[in-house]
């Protein structure tokens, strides 16, 4: 059975949102020092533009998943949590059948509402808001009083970045404990997921 | 010269006289620019100032060693889960009598 779990605006969301944060971490990585490609102001100014382009994304998907009501499937749920943990952490070794099968009405799994959320609440606000400010205490008269406090922004920031690596390199191999290895893949670029 | 009482030969000429203008403003030439690694940069200028950050060039030490131990031991957690799936699976092949 197949059924439609990704709509065209969640896909085109994740793809360029994927694509963003990959070229913000690689020019952040540069900024930072830990990487000498492309040269410190072309990765700058880079990481500047993608920076406004990622707040932009996000206001227009906060708005779309506030609209279409969306948004809850987002919310974490208690139950099912620990079938999901007793799942990834035994029965995926013996072939046992995935306990969640998803609907349009439920996409995510108990653990993906728990990632995903975590993701929403710390990692997205705080790269958000201190780069913002990173970018923003130079410019901006406003926020001279903070300008002595750059360094901890910086280390904010930077902490935000290696979260956000760490989840991306788990999401990745999460894709691949599907129905097949390619199953969650497949359903994030179409849109359609095939059911047992 | 009348006025200030002195003798007044009659004769008018131009004094040579050197003056010396900074037209270059104090900057080098473009071949010796500084660009913005020789500043952001681990060992770049104005290493050791105290009381400023300089993205590229200052960094936690702790925090760059735990966010790189979190990310190998995620990636390690991650091969291993990898190698036990491929083991179950080879033993559910082998179960069924392939």
């Amino acid at each position: 059975m197949k059924i439609y779990l990704f709509k065209v605006y969640e896909r085109i969301w994740h793809w360029v949102q994927s694509a963003l944060v990959l070229v913000l971490l690689w020019t952040g990585w540069v900024i930072h020092g830990a990487w000498g490609g492309l040269g410190f102001s072309k990765a700058v100014a880079l990481h500047e533009a993608l920076g406004v382009g990622l707040l932009v994304l996000s206001a227009f998907t906060m708005f779309w998943h506030i609209t279409t009501g969306e948004g809850k499937q987002f919310i974490p749920r208690r139950r099912g949590l620990a079938d999901m943990i007793r799942f990834y952490t035994a029965g995926i070794f013996r072939h046992e059948p995935h306990p969640e099968s998803p609907s349009p009405d439920a996409k995510f799994n108990p653990l993906q509402r728990f990632a995903y959320f975590s993701l929403l609440v710390f990692i997205f606000p705080v790269q958000m808001v201190t780069g913002f400010l990173l970018w923003g205490l130079p410019r901006f008269d406003v926020l001279a009083s903070l300008r002595p406090h750059l360094g901890g922004l910086a280390l904010l920031h930077t902490a935000g970045a290696y979260g956000m690596m760490i989840f991306i390199l788990v999401h990745l191999y999460m894709i691949t404990t599907g129905r097949t290895l390619g199953a969650n893949l497949k359903a994030m670029w179409t849109g359609w997921s095939e059911e047992s | 010269m009348a006025y200030v009482g002195l003798p007044y030969s009659g004769t008018l000429g131009f004094a040579e006289t050197e003056m010396f203008w900074p037209l270059g403003h104090m900057a080098v030439e473009g071949a010796n620019a500084l660009s913005c690694r020789d500043c952001h940069a681990r060992d770049g200028r104005l290493a050791g100032v105290p009381g400023v950050y300089i993205p590229g060039q200052h960094r936690n030490r702790w925090l760059d060693l735990f966010g790189w131990i979190a990310f190998y031991a995620a990636l390690a957690g991650v091969l291993l889960h990898a190698v036990l799936r491929a083991v179950g699976s080879r033993r559910a092949r082998g179960g069924e009598g392939k």
